[in-house]
């Protein structure tokens, strides 16, 4: 199942580097994370193992299912990111 | 800690900081001792005294990133020691192999119109530190007990100030939220907040994540000033990035909900031309974006002006009197070897926590190669053990074991409480607390 970052993110890419299948973006490599206000999970690419959760230095991760109901739009947010730069 | 170990000053313990020490810690190619100061008797900066009392999430970065840089044996804390006040900045970089300079932007930009210092005027700097304890501003007396605040400015501060002033009390129990503010705004009547900007609806400061929590004040009003098709005109822009189309989207949404007990108002295309009153704030004065147009006046009794931060000038560095920064290439600062600048100091007021955190990684790839090639010097190490030993004897200086016990207190505090912590929020009270575990100069 995969995992969803919501409005918490500061953009610390701990997740970023700990990712094993590198579903997270924008990295700090990227011309994107100048202006990125926060960093999104690629669904399609995420493989749910959850090391993301641990390393993130705010808690801002949640796997889709235990998403606060506040933030379940978040789901939608992170899918978007990659399918409007697919698009 | 091996004699051949580089030393490393890191001025400023905020995130950029405190990142660039994770870095230090973290990379393997030398081995390196940090010495980290800060003019402030608590570490993290920012997070501590900036990040807003209700975004604990937020502030859990201290916990889960930045504590355990402090319990790793190579480094050491001097808090409530001000380089360039003090202890020169000089003195310093000649007992370090290295220095970086991570102090922020420790200056507010001024609005330069008349009234703007008329009492119940007050900077983002000054309210944000009030309501978070900090030391330097925890004297204000920060009168809430008019109808309606105007606010300068939309960027996230103005947002996290216009919550806090409009959220339910209840909410802010939980927090960390200094005492004395919580009390003033258990009585706070004001019930409306203008957050003004001199541009339009696509050019606002404000991120989505901010802008929406407004949505979870239930009993709050949204509405758009000077009219609300503006947001309906930007939207119809075609070209519009999603991340601002995000933005309007959710400012059309509360703008559209029902009436309810307070208020807040977006109000756009606003410059703000004067403060006006008899001896305190009464109302401010704005000129629209049509300039032929009389300014018009919007009466309030606090007035906030969070247009942004800028670095001021320190002895022995150089400074960018425009930029408010310490200019650098690639993170090494111009003609002084060895002297490396990150965070705001480096790139002025920008950008998300974790922006500190990619800058780190930069200068301190630029510290580890310049080091490589530097040998080592006896002179130098000489002057650092008695810098160390004069910042061991002083105990007006607060180390990890004196942070430690203040925060082992002001926990203990808050568990008592049901909340995080209950911050001490005197200089005094912080050394007291602090002088439990006696300075051990670590």
């Amino acid at each position: 199942m995969t995992y969803v970052i919501a409005a918490p993110c500061v953009a610390d890419y701990s997740c970023v580097d700990i990712c094993p299948v590198n579903c997270i973006g924008p990295g700090p490599d990227t011309p994107e994370f100048e202006a990125a206000e926060q960093l999104y999970i690629d669904p399609s690419v995420c493989i749910g193992c959850g090391a993301c959760v641990e390393a993130c230095p705010v808690t801002a991760i949640y796997r889709v299912d235990e998403l606060p109901s506040k933030w379940a739009h978040y789901a939608e947010l992170n899918s978007a990111y990659f399918s409007d730069r697919r698009a | 800690m091996t004699t051949a170990a580089r030393s490393v000053a890191v001025i400023g313990a905020g995130p950029a900081g405190a990142y660039a020490v994770q870095h230090l810690l973290a990379q393997t190619a030398i081995d390196v001792e940090v010495d980290l100061f800060d003019r402030s008797l608590t570490p993290w900066g920012l997070i501590r005294h900036g990040v807003a009392a209700d975004h604990q999430h937020k502030k859990q970065i201290a916990d889960r990133a930045f504590e355990p840089l402090l319990r790793d044996e190579r480094t050491r804390f001097h808090g409530g020691v001000e380089v360039g006040n003090g202890l020169s900045f000089e003195l310093l970089a000649s007992a370090y192999d290295a220095v970086i300079v991570a102090t922020g932007a420790d200056g507010d930009n001024s609005l330069g119109i008349p009234g703007e210092d008329l009492p119940g005027s007050w900077t983002s700097r000054q309210f944000v530190g009030w309501c978070n304890g900090e030391p330097a501003h925890a004297k204000h007396r920060i009168d809430l007990s008019s109808r309606r605040a105007v606010i300068i400015g939309n960027g996230n501060v103005a947002l996290d100030i216009a919550r806090l002033l409009l959220r339910p009390v209840g909410d802010l129990g939980g927090t960390d939220l200094a005492d004395y503010a919580l009390t003033e705004l258990l009585t706070s009547t004001i019930d409306e907040v203008v957050i003004a900007a001199r541009r339009g609806p696509a050019d606002a400061a404000f991120h989505a994540p901010e802008l929406e929590e407004f949505g979870e004040l239930s009993d709050l009003e949204v509405s758009i000033a000077p009219d609300a098709r503006l947001v309906d005109r930007a939207l119809a822009d075609a070209e519009l990035p999603p991340i601002v189309r995000r933005k309007l989207s959710i400012l059309r949404q509360l703008a559209a909900r029902p009436g309810r007990v307070k208020r807040l108002v977006f109000l756009f295309g606003a410059t703000p031309v004067s403060v006006g009153g008899e001896s305190c704030v009464e109302r401010a004065c704005f000129q629209g974006s049509n300039a032929l147009a009389p300014s018009f006046p919007v009466e309030c009794g606090l007035f906030i002006r969070a247009t942004g931060f800028k670095g001021t000038p320190r002895s022995g560095l150089p400074h960018d009197t425009t930029l408010g920064i310490v200019p650098t290439e690639g993170g090494r600062v111009a003609g002084l070897p060895y002297v490396y600048a990150t965070g705001w100091a480096r790139r002025g007021c920008r950008g998300v926590i974790g922006s500190n955190r990619k800058c780190a990684q930069s200068v301190v790839d630029a510290v580890v190669s310049d080091l490589l090639g530097k040998g080592h010097d006896d002179a130098q190490a000489g002057r650092r053990s008695e810098l160390l030993a004069r910042l061991a004897g002083d105990h007006a200086v607060v180390d990890k074991q004196g942070w430690r016990a203040i925060d082992r207190e002001e926990r203990l505090s808050g568990r008592a409480a049901g909340r995080p912590r209950i911050k001490l929020t005197q200089e005094s009270r912080l050394r007291e607390a602090a002088s439990q575990a006696g300075n051990t100069g670590r």
